[in-house]
């Protein structure tokens, strides 16, 4: 049975939000950050991640070598902290540019679109 | 006996407990410690956003939203190479399933007809069972061709034309399947002579007596479907290449060969002794099978690769 336009308007709009977690992430990550925490910032944000995506990733990227981490105990139970390393920062800064270019580039789209319409009779 | 309701602690503890199962070793421990305070924490920031204690209602339904266990400790892991690629799932299934049912389709008919008191239970434990070797095998050849992937992405991943004359006739190897053939219905004839003429006198040749009917009815028209095939092997050696008349050719004696296999199995003995005969059947039928295959096969690989669409 094909998708509701609501299920295939979800879906997509996940696919959208699921290119650009990672960046997401790792521009939180500038400064440590443990995982319930990061959720909470990029929640307050506007960027709400769900724990189960959330938590596995940190540890992929960590296993990339994008992130470091350590455990410490500051307020509380022992937590594991990570930050970028100096591979994860070069990469944020290379894939926030292309970032800019791309919404650039699609905003330019959605404009010409948005320009037509309003020309079309 | 009351009625025990877990603690919100232990069903995350059986939850991060059955996640570490499904994850390598040596992350174990450290995830899991990492997962149960995460974990606990979420637990709590829901509670007091709901301002009450964690209950299990709340502690189910946050594990139950985290996923199932092997899915959790799935996405843990960095993606790996697929044995199965996606693009392949369904030829594969369908590999593997006519595969199966083709054993299954020659054996069960086969068991059924010996007559053993319990021949389904026989049929089962043996070539029933037994036939799961190919989808088996076909998950090796799979498992081979992903080391390869890995391996050797260089040598795979590029797209090399495949610019093949399907219609050219390799004349040489074309002389050579005709001789090959002249050979054959030269030793088949030689066969029936001898066997016909020394079954009384010599054991062998006993072995391999025609049965008489067989001879007199079905016999020549092997015989004429073989003086059909070499006809057309020496146009295509002539002609250099095939066209679509003499494919059509092809197919129709393929087709009339079945036929006539089929009648010489259900029409009568082939040859006079028992063991020859069933051997010689069960052989043709297989046979049968096998040139239905090709036949679909060829005629699959002979359509048109790019239909123009229905406009309108």
């Amino acid at each position: 049975m094909a998708d509701s336009p609501q299920e295939v308007s979800a879906k997509l709009e996940q696919e959208l939000r699921r290119g650009v977690i990672m960046l997401a992430t790792l521009s939180q990550l500038r400064s440590a950050q443990y995982g319930y925490s990061l959720r909470q910032a990029l929640a307050e944000r506007g960027m709400a991640i769900e724990e189960g995506t959330l938590y596995p990733l940190l540890r992929r990227l960590e296993g990339q070598g994008l992130l470091v981490s350590e455990w410490r105990i500051e307020d509380g139970p022992p937590r594991r902290y990570y930050t970028l390393s100096a591979q994860g920062e070069t990469l944020f800064a290379s894939l926030t540019q292309s970032w800019r270019n791309l919404t650039g580039i699609v905003d330019g789209l959605i404009g010409d679109e948005k320009s037509r319409k309003k020309a079309a009779p | 006996m009351s009625a025990q309701f877990p603690k919100p602690d232990d069903l995350i503890a059986a939850y991060v407990g059955d996640v570490m199962k499904h994850l390598p070793m040596k992350q174990r421990n450290d995830v899991g410690f990492e997962l149960r305070a995460l974990l606990g924490e979420e637990l709590r920031g829901r509670a007091a956003d709901a301002g009450r204690l964690p209950d299990e209602a709340m502690t189910l339904e946050l594990l139950q939203g985290f996923g199932r266990p092997d899915d959790v400790a799935a996405r843990y892991h960095p993606p790996g190479v697929p044995i199965i690629p996606p693009q392949q799932t369904v030829a594969f299934a369908w590999t593997s399933l006519v595969g199966v049912a083709l054993q299954w389709a020659v054996t069960l008919p086969m068991a059924a007809g010996s007559g053993a008191p319990n021949w389904i239970g026989g049929w089962w434990t043996s070539y029933g069972l037994g036939a799961f070797w190919w989808p088996g095998f076909l998950v090796s050849v799979t498992m081979v061709a992903a080391f390869v992937r890995l391996r050797w992405p260089a040598a795979v991943d590029a797209w090399k034309p495949k610019l093949v004359d399907r219609d050219h006739v390799n004349r040489p190897m074309y002389a050579v399947g005709l001789g090959f053939a002249l050979l054959g219905v030269g030793v088949w004839v030689a066969l029936a002579w001898w066997a016909t003429t020394y079954a009384g006198t010599n054991h062998l040749a006993g072995v391999f007596e025609f049965d008489a009917e067989f001879l007199a009815t079905r016999a020549p028209l092997v015989l004429l479907y073989w003086a059909a095939t070499i006809a057309l092997f020496v146009v295509l050696i002539i002609e250099g290449r095939w066209r679509s008349l003499t494919r059509r050719i092809e197919l129709g004696l393929t087709l009339a060969l079945c036929a006539l296999l089929m009648w010489i199995v259900f029409g009568g003995r082939v040859f006079v002794q028992e063991a020859a005969n069933a051997t010689t059947e069960g052989v043709l039928v297989l046979l049968v099978i096998a040139l239905l295959a090709e036949a679909g096969w060829k005629l699959w690989r002979g359509r048109s690769r790019i239909r123009t669409p229905v406009v309108g």
